[in-house]
Order: structure tokens, then C-alpha cells, then sequence
């Protein structure tokens, strides 16, 4: 079960990094504006601090 | 913190610190990847790419220095701190001990531990920079030297109170975050990059069609040369590529890292360091001095380099958490490290009670704007002052034998100030300052012609020094 959650938490936060930067590289070729971009950051910041801490493996 | 807490905190950095490692206990490359990718993406990245903008930089110079100075930097951790780290399997501070002597070790550890202070202070004063978006009080200037209003006083004493305080009880809970923030932190840095050039092409409504339009964008709009703002040195290539080898001179040249090559199966895992200067050093450099020039270009008089207001623009909220936690991560090793060279030179103090006083005296640094204004200099001055034990190091363990002198003499004949090898730290100092005063070679450069001004000295001095006192020797 541990290793589950591990598992999901380490997905859904690889996913989070994905959404941190797509935006960026969207504006950049014009397809979002400035302030969406903005938001999507912080909402994935967000879930990457939430979900880091689970999936990510202990050393 | 109880003594207990003190005690698991210091074995587990202080591991091994006086024996070989064990097999058991060497790292694979991955290891050393993540943990150079993470290390050398800091908040003093964020005043750095912005100072290569003010000191009137061009795209190619830049470009082409970042790309060759990362390599010679990542070619000296490969065959000058890793081969010997990897074959000894010593921390620095024991082998310095062996070849210098406890008392000479002393000293050395004072000199890092200041620097280490004056670093930590640099973070804070880019920590700071964050809170100044927030609370709208009035930020120091380019050329400042000292703190210019009563709001920056506070939030700097705010900032480095808070991260002297979690160095001095939690350096692992900071740790750990550091290693959750790290790929977010290198990630919002290529962020940076991308909106601040989307920014410039948007500015003057370029038109970006292929590759050498960007280049044209690059070096007309964004890196321009010509020269640097007042108060700055003109940099030219030949400064980038000696900035970008020479910056972290005191890990490679000055072989801080045996403590951690040491830990590596085999001497090539050095060019894991690469992950560390093609993403700290050459990508966020290059995100953040983009931001700035973006500042210049909107507002040509708006000279201020501060890390807050220009990762706000960027990024909003994100950016100033990426400044904040940059600069915090990076400032609470640095105080803990610091504290640790000061607790080896009165080791029966409280560890918690030194870290909080180092906290203290990286505070009232971080106060002065100078230190981070002036990183590029500080940066270089660092390298240059812990060279010369680096080339110690190098000759005692490559050419001693070969020139029939004792390797770890002081060790050998039991004496605690190896003075060929202290001799050889000062006069190599003296040599390069002179040479900075009166022959006019700047500071970004003379590392150079110092680290074989010291392998001569310590060969020399040592073939003097240890024939009188042969008579030490078990």
C-alpha cells in the first residue's frame, strides 16, 4: 500500500514538473498570455510540494 | 536541540571523517549527478546572470565563455580532484591535516569559515530581494554599498534570523527540502528563460522565423557588449570563461570535493559535475541575465539587480518562492558548514550556539549590499584564497615521492604547522595580490598563474623545511 501511494504521489509529481514548465514554452510560441501562465506555475508549484515529499525516495 | 540531536546531526555529516571510506559505503554516478544538478542551481545564480549583464557582456562572449569555462571547471574536478579523492578516500580537512598540521588546518578552516559567512550573506541579501516585492520598501542599488533604508535592515535581519535559527535546529528537514525544491527550482529557472524571451521578442515585435534570428535578437538586444554599466568591469570572454571555471576554484582546484569524491567507485563519476555547470551555470545564468536585460531594455535607468523584482515579473508568485527558497536552501548548508569551521577550532563549544553566532555574523554581512553587488569579485577572491592549499594537496600527493620529499609530512615527523606548507598558502596569496595591485591583471585571472606559483613554492620550501628536520621523522 506504502509503495502504491509512493508510486502515485511520484507520478502525479513528475506530472506537476511537466505542467510547471509547459506553460512557459507555451508562451513562448504564443499560446497563452502572461497572467495564465502565472497561474498554472503556482498551481503546479503546489501539487509538486505536496506530492515531492511522497514520492520522492528516501536516501 | 539536544545534545543527542547535535550529535546525529554532526555523525551523519561528519561520517567517516577521520578513516577511508568503505566499500560498503561508495555512491553510484547517479548520486553524484543529482547531487551537483541540485547544488549549483542557487540563488546566487540569480545575481550572477544579471552582474554578466551590467559588466556590458556580448552574446557570443558569453555563450562561448560559459560553454568552454564549464568544461575546463568540469575537466579539473575530473583529473585533479577526483583521481586523488577516489584513490585516498579522505576527507580534506584530515588529508590537509596530514600534510599541514592540526594548527595550519586551523587556519585554513577560519579562512573558509569566513567565506562561507560572507557567501551565506550574499544568499540572504537575494532572499531579502523577495520580500521587498511584498512589503514595497526601498532596495539597494547597483553600486550600494550599504544598507539604504530601515524596511531592508529589517527583512534582512528577518531572513537571516529565520535561516541562522533552522540551520542551528533542523540543517536535515532543510536538507531534505532542498532535495524536494531542487528539480522544481532548476525547472522555474528554464521558466524564467523562456518568458524573459518571450518578453524581449514581444517587446519590439521581433520576428522570430529560425535560428539566426534569434541569434540577432541575442546579440542586438539581449546581450549587446559595448560597456558596462558604471561601477562594473567590462567582461569579455575571456572573463566568462575564467568566471565560469574559477567560481567554484575553492570545490575543484582547491579540492574541497575530495570530501566528496571520496564516496565515488571510480574517478570518471567526476563528470557528474557537468550536470551542475551546464544547468546552474550555464542555464540559469543565462535565464536570469535575460530577466535583467529585459529590465535594462524596458527602463534603461533601472540599473538595480535584485533578484525579487525580477523574478516577480517573470513568474509571479513562483518566482519569488524559487528566490526565497534558492536563497534559503543554498544560505543554510553554507551556515552549517560555516559553523562546523569554526566548532573544529574550539570543538568544545556548542555546535548549536556557534551555527547561531555564524547565523548572526552572515546576517550583519547580508546586510551590505556590497557582498552581492560585488559577487563576481567575491566569488573569484574566494577561489583564489583556498588555491594555493589545493595545489599543496595536488604536488604532496603527485610529486613528493618523485622528488624524494615525505608526503604527509606533518603527520610523519608529528608537527602541527607544516610551515613550507603555510609559507607556500601566504606567499602564494601575497604573489597574486601584488600581481593584481601593481601588474594589472584582474582578479578573474590571476588564480591562474597562482596555482603554479604555489606548486613551485610547496616543492621548493618542502625540499628545505623537511631536509632540517629529518631528524622528526617515525
Amino acid at each position: 500500500m506504502k509503495n502504491v501511494l509512493r508510486k502515485t504521489a511520484g507520478i502525479i509529481g513528475l506530472v506537476s514538473l511537466i505542467i510547471l514548465l509547459l506553460p512557459s514554452a507555451l508562451f513562448l510560441f504564443g499560446d497563452l498570455s502572461l497572467e495564465q501562465v502565472k497561474w498554472m506555475m503556482l498551481g503546479a508549484t503546489l501539487l509538486w510540494f505536496v506530492c515531492a515529499p511522497f514520492g520522492m525516495r528516501e536516501r | 536541540m539536544t545534545d543527542q540531536d547535535h550529535s546525529e546531526n554532526k555523525s551523519s555529516l561528519s561520517e567517516f571523517e577521520r578513516q577511508k571510506i568503505p566499500d560498503r559505503a561508495l555512491l553510484g554516478f547517479r548520486h553524484f549527478i543529482g547531487m551537483y544538478a541540485g547544488e549549483h542551481c542557487a540563488g546566487t545564480e540569480l545575481m550572477i546572470g544579471p552582474l554578466f549583464v551590467a559588466a556590458g557582456v556580448g552574446a557570443f562572449d558569453l555563450i562561448a565563455g560559459l560553454l568552454f569555462g564549464n568544461a575546463l571547471a568540469v575537466l579539473s574536478w575530473i583529473f585533479l580532484t577526483a583521481p586523488i579523492g577516489t584513490r585516498l578516500r579522505l576527507t580534506l580537512y584530515y588529508q590537509l591535516e596530514k600534510i599541514c598540521g592540526r594548527k595550519l588546518v586551523t587556519l585554513y578552516n577560519l579562512a573558509n569559515g569566513v567565506m562561507f559567512c560572507f557567501l551565506a550573506g550574499a544568499m540572504i541579501t537575494v532572499s531579502a530581494t523577495a520580500l521587498g516585492v511584498w512589503f514595497d520598501f526601498k532596495m539597494p542599488g547597483l553600486n550600494d554599498i550599504f544598507p539604504n533604508s530601515i524596511g531592508w535592515v529589517i527583512a534582512v535581519i528577518v531572513v537571516g534570523a529565520v535561516i541562522s535559527v533552522v540551520a542551528a535546529y533542523g540543517y536535515k528537514t532543510v536538507a531534505r527540502i532542498a532535495n524536494i525544491a531542487a528539480p522544481w527550482m532548476v525547472l522555474v529557472f528554464l521558466a524564467f528563460g523562456l518568458i524573459g524571451l518571450k518578453q524581449f521578442i514581444d517587446a519590439d515585435d521581433n520576428q522570430i522565423q529560425n535560428a539566426g534570428d534569434l541569434w540577432t535578437l541575442a546579440r542586438t538586444q539581449i546581450w549587446k557588449g559595448g560597456d558596462p554599466l558604471p561601477g562594473q568591469v567590462k567582461f569579455t570572454f575571456w572573463h566568462v570563461m575564467f568566471f565560469s571555471w574559477f567560481c567554484n576554484m575553492a570545490m575543484h582546484i582547491g579540492m574541497s570535493d575530495l570530501s566528496v569524491f571520496r564516496y565515488a567507485k571510480r574517478s570518471w563519476y567526476a563528470i557528474a559535475s557537468a550536470a551542475g555547470m551546464y544547468v546552474g551555470h550555464f542555464m540559469a545564468w543565462i535565464s536570469a541575465s535575460i530577466l535583467y536585460a529585459y529590465q535594462l531594455h524596458l527602463n534603461p535607468a533601472d540599473t538595480d539587480v535584485l533578484p525579487g523584482p525580477l523574478a516577480f515579473r517573470a513568474a509571479g508568485y513562483v518566482g519569488l518562492l524559487c528566490v526565497i527558497i534558492a536563497g534559503w536552501t543554498t544560505a543554510n548548508p553554507t551556515i552549517y558548514r560555516a559553523g562546523l569551521a569554526f566548532q573544529a577550532i574550539r570543538p568544545r563549544s556548542s555546535l548549536f550556539k556557534i551555527t547561531l553566532i555564524t547565523g548572526g555574523i552572515a546576517t550583519f554581512a547580508g546586510l551590505f549590499p556590497a557582498i552581492a553587488m560585488k559577487l563576481l569579485d567575491f566569488v573569484a577572491l574566494y577561489g583564489m584564497l583556498l588555491m594555493p592549499m589545493g595545489a599543496v594537496i595536488f604536488v604532496d600527493y603527485w610529486l613528493m615521492k618523485k622528488f624524494k620529499l615525505y608526503p604527509f609530512f606533518a603527520e610523519k615527523s608529528r608537527i602541527n604547522f607544516n610551515w613550507a606548507a603555510g609559507l607556500t598558502w601566504f606567499l602564494t596569496l601575497a604573489t597574486c595580490l601584488l600581481l593584481v595591485k601593481f601588474a594589472g591583471i584582474q582578479i578573474f585571472f590571476v588564480s591562474l598563474p597562482g596555482w603554479f606559483v604555489a606548486s613551485a613554492l610547496y616543492l621548493i620550501l618542502s625540499w628545505g623545511y623537511q631536509k632540517r628536520r629529518a631528524y622528526l621523522m617515525v
